[in-house]
């Protein structure tokens, strides 16, 4: 039986549409994915992430634990900032993208529910220092707020001075009197800010959300999937396939190249000296109305990549995707063919991002 | 591979091989060319430069391509395969291979 949010009862009296993700009832859709996207890329999207894995690590040997595990420094990373970073296995394949945050020596680590084990598994056998581990993920329920003006909303629960809050902080507060873990970090391209709150406290919270921001539209999980493709913000159910490596993928940057040690370093480095053999790359399809199955890519006759994502954009006006392409290939610029049962289908390789989001072009005043 | 897609891709290589040496020079970033993926965003999440830093990358590409860059134009600078369309687009080839 899936595990129910604290959040559910409100959501449903939204009319809802749930699924079962990885255990956990999720609201996939509640006024449309069209109405949902437009809300979350030009005004106030709010939803329900409570199925969020949340693993504490805490102790000595926290620090330590986690920076020796994960890609990214977690060794320097400042109180009260969070790195956004990978897990990989040894063969240096992407198993999770997390989320770690600092709070004064005392460690979350966030993940979705569907890595939220092999997180686990991977920390409890790299802790030969005795960090202390527990998933803490039932104890609080997760609302995400995103959209141009979702930075308004900080300052209207909290009376924040949200400039104040860079990218990838946080700060604690009280909403609704309940004690709650604010976060600027966001997903699709926005403004973008994650409450972690208590669960008990979850729906007197929510409420507040939307009395203080009416405009704010509940929203459900489905339209991510477009929105993070429109910017090309990671996707792991989608971009990793076959469990690519974070250099086929693009996501460099959540590796610090210089740590001696993590979990796949030595693959990683092996693979950085002989270069990758492909590469995740920005596509959109030439004709606007294109139907397709086929995740082939040709030159001419030759098979040179697969698709992994894709998605009607309507802000970019035709379907926009994601594919892995032989290196040769895996430049903006490139006119290449889907092999498609309704024939073939011309592409272009393309710069990500597909859009340019309202939220980089306007100051937070 | 056809003559005209080798050359595209040819092109986009070098200029992304330049641009990344000068992002590595002018904001003395310890990393290495490889190190920076053509689609990760310069600026927030990715190689998380701010404001300065962008400053700095303009006169940095200024004077590598001998181009005079709109500093308004922000989407030029999402990611190095931004930059690298533009600067295809609008760089004299000669000009800037001269520098």
């Amino acid at each position: 039986m899936s595990t129910m949010s604290p959040l559910h009862e409100r959501f449903a009296a939204q009319g809802a549409v749930f699924e079962d993700r990885n255990g956990y009832d999720i609201a996939v859709r509640t006024i449309g994915n069209k109405e949902e996207a437009d809300a979350i890329r030009n005004g106030i999207g709010v939803w329900d992430a409570s199925d969020l894995g949340k693993i504490m690590v805490r102790g000595g040997a926290a620090r330590e634990l986690l920076d020796r595990t994960l890609t990214g420094d977690i060794e320097g990373l400042y109180e009260n900032a969070i790195r956004y970073t990978l897990l990989l296995d040894e063969d240096g394949r992407i198993v999770a993208d997390v989320q770690v945050y600092n709070n004064f020596d005392e460690f979350m680590v966030t993940c979705s529910a569907g890595s939220k084990a092999r997180v686990l598994k991977a920390l409890e056998a790299n802790n030969s220092g005795g960090a202390e581990i527990t998933d803490a993920s039932d104890k609080q329920a997760v609302i995400c707020i995103e959209g141009p003006k979702a930075w308004q909303v900080p300052q209207k629960l909290a009376g924040l001075d949200v400039r104040s809050l860079r990218l990838l902080t946080f700060t604690e507060c009280e909403i609704s009197g309940a004690k709650v873990l604010l976060a600027r970090i966001g997903y699709c391209g926005e403004y973008g800010y994650t409450l972690f709150v208590p669960r008990e406290a979850a729906l007197a919270v929510l409420d507040t959300v939307l009395e203080r921001a009416p405009e704010a539209v509940p929203c459900g999980r489905d339209v991510q999937d477009l929105l993070r493709l429109e910017v090309r913000s990671f996707n792991l159910e989608k971009d990793i396939p076959n469990g690519e490596s974070p250099l086929q993928a693009g996501l460099h940057w959540m590796i610090h190249f210089r740590k001696s040690e993590f979990v796949g370093r030595e693959a990683i480095m092996r693979e950085k000296q002989l270069g990758v053999t492909q590469k995740l790359v920005a596509f959109e399809v030439l004709a606007e109305n294109s139907q397709f199955s086929s995740s082939d890519i040709r030159d001419g006759a030759d098979v040179i990549g697969r698709i992994v994502n894709f998605a009607y954009s309507e802000r970019r006006g035709r379907p926009i995707g994601l594919a892995y392409l032989a290196e040769a290939y895996g430049w903006p610029g490139v006119d290449l063919l889907i092999h498609s049962e309704n024939g073939e289908i011309p592409i272009h390789t393309v710069s990500a991002p597909f859009i340019h989001t309202e939220s980089n072009r306007i100051q937070i005043s | 591979m056809k003559s005209g897609t080798q050359a595209v891709v040819q092109q986009h290589r070098e200029f992304s091989e330049r641009i990344k040496n000068v992002l590595i020079d002018r904001l003395e970033l310890n990393l290495e060319p490889d190190e920076i993926a053509e689609d990760a965003p310069l600026f927030g999440m990715g190689l998380g430069l701010d404001s300065i830093d962008a400053l700095v990358l303009i006169v940095g590409i200024e004077d590598e391509f001998n181009i005079t860059v709109d500093t308004s134009s922000h989407n030029i600078y999402r990611s190095v395969n931004t930059l690298t369309e533009f600067l295809i687009a609008n760089v004299d080839q000669k000009e800037a291979t001269a520098q």
